[in-house]
């Protein structure tokens, strides 16, 4: 760490941002506890509950499923499906809504129109036929270079 | 990324942040993405706010008819940026996970008090990000509170708590941007690049796989827009159809007369007679705050006549309202630049056939540059509100 002292600009930004952080924020917080159309009970639930899980249940068992979906490929292969993972894990939390499709409403046929299923279907599709492509290239791409390697002493 | 457990004795408090062997995780990495995230969260903020201020203008706000399109553009970027967080949002919480099970767990009182507003600010940032596709989706039974106010109010939290996280931040964030980019070591997993490349590739994915519900080119490769902007009587997507918003009888009565109020006199209009009056078309799209738009081209009466017809000045405001009679939505204002709009119709048509009574039969309000929600549907009365 450099012990340069910190200059007075980059202090009173600081604490700018602070002041007027701590005004929107609570700006916010008073609205939220004085809105009667926001239930209390309900908002704080279902706050909790993505906090929670999100950082308990939800952030961990990606990191687990990662490690174990990649830990027997081999290092070259490894970074291009982590990628993949990442984009069809981040694909899915907006995807998954409509593919469950609780929604819908029988009386309007227009809203939700897709068959989402499919869509995602189609998505990962995508996804993995480019990961393929990605793989096959980076093991040709592979051969050639291992055999200079090899050449050398 | 971990390593698989080993014996359960390692898993005392203070070892379980070193459970976290990526060496990928670094103040430059979570500083790249957390430079894109607030500017992300920036453009959501600024045009959730505009959408806000057009519905409920305060006194100061000032919003014009034209051009056509802005708000579509707006709202769109609205949606598409805030889906467009999911992944940036996940790489940067992946990226400071570790810090979750520091321990002990805080310093000192002030430290304690920047890691609680941590809390809020994560917090914050899931439940907009949740409850906006939950929203899009359609599906409001596990938010069980009003969507639109709650996630209202708790943009304030997110940008405060972020402003907050930044000023706290600030020189860990000016250090690591300033930091000569040296890769980090290949140990046979992704670089910073690649997961940023990851990062681009998820929003871009996103993006393709949603943006037509807006971009109608783009419909037929979008497989997972909520709405298609080719889908629904006469090519139209409907929010709220006539059965669920109880107005099927009201609508459909031949007895059903328009009440334009104005200063000078109140008019009675019957379909016919308002058929009879001069006829125009305008090309407008229904922008919804969900994110989608399409557009028709709509016939019927001009706005602006009605006011003159009745004695209104210039400058006058219009209030719509709708048969509906249980709805937030029922009545909306036409401030005087929507007023006095040329395009703003009172539509009796789209194309050359009669409004489907999804789309507001026998009378529908439709004006450039505004929400979908204040396009009312169904109009029963109009009256001119003088400056």
């Amino acid at each position: 760490m450099t012990a340069r002292p910190a200059d007075r600009s980059t202090v009173w930004l600081r604490r700018a941002l602070v002041a007027v952080g701590v005004l929107a924020a609570a700006y916010g917080v008073v609205g939220v506890l004085t809105d009667p159309s926001v239930s209390l009970p309900n908002y704080f639930r279902y706050t909790l509950t993505v906090l929670f899980g999100h950082d308990l249940l939800v952030l961990p068992l990606a990191i687990v499923l990662g490690a174990v979906l990649t830990r027997w490929l081999p290092g070259w292969a490894r970074p291009v499906v982590q990628g993949a993972l990442f984009v069809t894990a981040a694909l899915t939390v907006v995807a998954l809504p409509l593919v469950l499709g609780f929604g819908r409403v029988g009386d309007e046929p227009s809203a939700l129109p897709r068959d989402y299923p499919r869509g995602f279907l189609l998505c990962l599709a995508a996804i993995w036929l480019a990961t393929a492509i990605l793989l096959v290239l980076r093991a040709i791409r592979r051969r050639p270079s291992d055999s200079t390697i090899r050449e050398r002493p | 990324m971990v390593r698989v457990p080993e014996p359960l004795t390692r898993l005392y408090p203070s070892r379980l942040s070193r459970l976290f062997t990526s060496r990928l995780r670094s103040p430059q990495l979570t500083s790249r993405i957390g430079r894109l995230l607030g500017v992300a969260v920036a453009v959501c903020f600024v045009t959730g706010y505009l959408s806000h201020a057009i519905q409920h203008p305060p006194g100061w706000f000032y919003w014009p008819s034209r051009p056509v399109n802005l708000y579509r553009v707006t709202q769109g970027l609205h949606v598409a940026t805030g889906l467009a967080i999911v992944p940036l949002l996940a790489a940067k919480l992946w990226s400071v996970y570790p810090k979750l099970f520091r321990w002990p767990p805080f310093r000192d009182a002030v430290h304690a008090i920047e890691r609680l507003s941590l809390f809020v600010l994560v917090a914050a940032a899931l439940f907009q990000v949740t409850t906006g596709i939950l929203n899009i989706a359609l599906w409001y039974s596990p938010m069980s509170f009003f969507f639109t106010t709650a996630h209202y109010w708790t943009a304030w939290i997110l940008v405060g708590a972020l402003a907050i996280h930044i000023g706290v931040k600030l020189p860990v964030i000016r250090r690591a941007l300033g930091a000569p980019d040296r890769a980090a070591p290949q140990t046979g997993s992704l670089s910073r690049r690649g997961l940023l490349t990851a990062v681009g590739t998820a929003i871009g994915v996103i993006t393709v796989a949603t943006i037509g519900q807006t971009l109608r080119p783009l419909a037929g490769l979008s497989v997972l827009g909520p709405r298609d902007p080719r889908i629904g009587p006469q090519g139209l997507p409907v929010n709220q159809s006539a059965v669920a918003a109880g107005v099927t009888a009201a609508a459909t009565d031949p007895a059903y007369r328009l009440e334009v109020v104005g200063p000078a006199r109140t008019l009675r209009l019957s379909l016919a007679e308002l058929g009879a009056l001069a006829q125009h078309t305008a090309q407008l799209p229904i922008t919804c705050v969900e994110g989608w738009s399409a557009t028709a081209t709509w016939g019927g009466v001009r706005v602006s006549d009605l006011v003159a017809a009745v004695g209104g000045a210039q400058g006058a405001s219009v209030r719509v309202e709708s048969l509906e009679q249980d709805s937030l939505y029922r009545i909306s204002t036409l401030a005087p630049p929507h007023a006095a709009d040329p395009l703003t119709l009172l539509a009796l048509r789209i194309g050359d056939q009669p409004l489907d009574l999804d789309h507001g039969y026998p009378v529908r309000l439709i004006a450039p540059n505004r929400p979908g929600v204040l396009q009312t549907k169904w109009v029963a009365r109009i009256e001119v509100v003088q400056p």
